[in-house]
């Protein structure tokens, strides 16, 4: 606590100084914590647990953008080892009282998807999930688009595909909750039973995906190989991928944009971080002949040099804490979720504050370092001169 | 009765290059508890040196230095900064107050290092301005305060841990005569009344009059030693050899 308070102190000897360097620490956290953002929502994430027993099968050349024929679905079915199949459509659709807010919405077979999704289904209790088969036209939704619109089951609504410019109306069978925090992102997408979206849309009999689940994981790549070989001379060859590899695939195209992302981030950290040692380092040259005085009256040169850091990591932490929360309240004030063909949901995680947090520190840490060692060698003689 | 410190056979030289420049030569010191030494002596002389060598912010060429018999010489740098903390406490002569603590919290620093409570810091610090007259003054800043009690508030910040030895470099010359005198006249007090160990460099002959003992260094050599009072009895006195 003493050493605190002289820390502070100090800190606030050259006040302008110290808001100016607060406030670009702050800043460079600001943008981080919200390029981060960004880049967690472009990142879709992989769900665990029954993945590697399922197989996304796609075109091979245009990937899930380029639909397969419908006719691959009861063909896909008769492989050995393959359990059950359902097509997948995706589109963006926006509801009626959410202009400019987008959701990802999947058509999908209600049966088949229970199977091969089981770990997904089983989110929503039974009776609702047999209610949504049941119902033609039935909808599951996300709990959190659920929340927002004050949704419950039971409810008609209507929701407008972006991709087909095509309303669909829907009844709510069901609120898609998922219990486990890698499979979050269930919360704000919608399923739809592919029967009614088929009708809608005037069948057009394809699908962007069809997913397998097989019997156990030692069949995978038996199944790999069979379907590949067997598309391999038809007009539409396929790429059979695990679900972790087919996600990551969902996200291919954003995957320059993460790159840039994280090159701004680094660039904007490492940039700060200079900014933040030169400003030390001269903080340090002016207080010369205060730092030799410390020594002569016994301070030591480890002392010193942590006396220093610590004020360049309260400095930066501080600094950092401000801007990351600065970016919560900016990400919070209002949901933003935005369409890059799939729709992305912008939030400030606790995580992504704890990250913004220990990025502060070290920023500090690592910024005060160079400059406190020097500062802390100071030649006590001629710093004084007079002795 | 054990010297508080003894200099022996002491000798700094400087080298630059090709160039040795011999700036104390073969010195010897001995000053007991109690003692109040001027070291006096024209600029270039070594006193300055003398005193860095003395309180360890500098090391010797070659000979030691004793404090409370123990050598001071061969020790690395943050155990000299230890060692210093409990045996040294300097008055500078640009006072070297920290202008954003105040004067209560520039005379605490030296405390910081201490294995204290807040109370007891408290405490310490509070009798320490006490002795300087300046318990009025705590919460100033050295900008509010005028050059003399900058000083004083400077020699609070020595003697607030109860170093062994207070080593004063040109203390009174950045000083009015009024602010010389009132300085001076506390360097008395605790000489006399508190039993301080004081080592003090000056050109100023009316400040080392206040000394018990003038040292003059000349081109690095300890040439005369003037005992200026005579030492009563328990008085412990400085000694050339």
């Amino acid at each position: 606590m003493k050493w605190l308070s002289l820390i502070f102190t100090t800190l606030l000897r050259n006040r302008r100084r110290t808001l100016l360097t607060m406030g670009a620490v702050a800043l460079a956290l600001f943008i981080f914590t919200t390029l981060q953002t960004i880049l967690a929502a472009l990142s879709l994430q992989v769900a665990s647990g029954l993945g590697e027993t399922r197989l996304g099968v796609i075109e091979k050349y245009g990937g899930p953008r380029k639909q397969l024929p419908e006719s691959y679905w009861a063909q896909l079915a008769r492989f050995d080892h393959v359990t059950a199949v359902t097509p997948m459509d995706f589109t963006v659709v926006s509801v009626e009282r959410g202009a400019g807010v987008y959701y990802i919405a999947f058509a999908i077979d209600p049966e088949q998807y229970r199977i091969v999704f089981a770990s997904t289904a089983v989110q929503v209790p039974s009776a609702q999930y047999d209610q949504f088969i049941r119902t033609r036209n039935g909808v599951l939704v996300g709990v959190e688009i659920m929340q927002k619109y004050g949704w419950t089951v039971g409810d008609n609504i209507r929701v407008r595909s972006l991709l087909h410019h095509t309303d669909f109306d829907l009844t709510i069978c069901g609120a898609l909750e998922s219990g486990d925090a890698s499979n979050r992102q269930i919360q704000t997408q919608m399923l739809l039973n592919r029967g009614y979206y088929e009708q809608v849309l005037g069948n057009p009999g394809k699908s962007n995906v069809y997913w397998l689940r097989l019997d156990e994981p030692a069949s995978v790549l038996p199944v790999i190989k069979a379907v590949t070989d067997y598309y391999s001379s038809g007009p539409n060859e396929v790429s059979v991928e695990t679900e972790s590899s087919m996600l990551s695939r969902f996200s291919a195209f954003t995957a320059t944009i993460q790159l840039v992302i994280q090159v701004i981030s680094v660039v904007v950290l490492v940039t700060i971080l200079i900014v933040a040692a030169n400003t030390i380092a001269l903080s340090m040259r002016e207080r010369k002949k205060e730092i030799a005085l410390m020594k002569a009256l016994g301070y030591t040169q480890e002392r010193v040099l942590g006396l220093i850091v610590a004020e360049a990591a309260v400095t930066s932490l501080v600094a950092g804490l401000a801007g990351t929360l600065a970016a919560y309240g900016l990400f919070s004030l209002r949901s933003l979720t935005i369409s890059f063909g799939v729709a992305l949901d912008f939030k400030v995680t606790p995580e992504l504050v704890a990250v913004g947090v220990l990025v502060s520190l070290a920023l500090g840490v690592l910024s005060g370092v160079f400059p406190a060692y020097r500062a802390s060698r100071v030649n006590v003689i001629k710093a004084l001169h007079s002795l | 009765m054990e010297p508080i410190l003894e200099v022996i056979h002491l000798s700094k030289i400087y080298v630059q290059g090709e160039v040795e420049t011999r700036v104390l030569e073969d010195v010897n010191l001995r000053v007991f508890p109690g003692e109040y030494v001027a070291l006096m002596g024209p600029s270039g002389s070594g006193k300055s040196t003398l005193l860095n060598v003395v309180s360890g912010l500098d090391a010797p060429t070659s000979g030691d230095v004793l404090v409370n018999g123990q050598s001071i010489v061969g020790l690395g740098e943050s155990e000299l900064a230890i060692w210093r903390r409990e045996h040294i406490g300097f008055i500078f002569q640009q006072y070297y107050l920290m202008p954003v603590l105040t004067a209560f919290e520039n005379v605490e620093l030296p405390l910081l290092l201490f294995d204290l409570t807040r109370r007891e810091r408290k405490e310490r610090v509070e009798a320490a301005l006490a002795i300087v007259g300046l318990s009025d003054r705590m919460t100033y800043y050295p900008r509010q305060l005028s050059g003399g009690q900058q000083q004083r508030v400077g020699i609070a910040r020595a003697i607030v841990a109860d170093p062994l030895i207070l080593i004063g470099d040109e203390p009174t010359g950045n000083l009015d005569v009024h602010a010389t005198e009132e300085v001076l006249r506390l360097f008395d007090t605790l000489n006399r009344d508190l039993g301080k160990t004081i080592i003090m460099v000056t050109h100023d002959p009316r400040a080392a009059e206040h000394a018990r003992t003038i040292e003059h260094l000349d081109k690095g050599v300890l040439v005369h030693s003037d005992n200026r009072r005579e030492i009563r009895p328990g008085d412990l006195r400085a000694k050339t050899h």
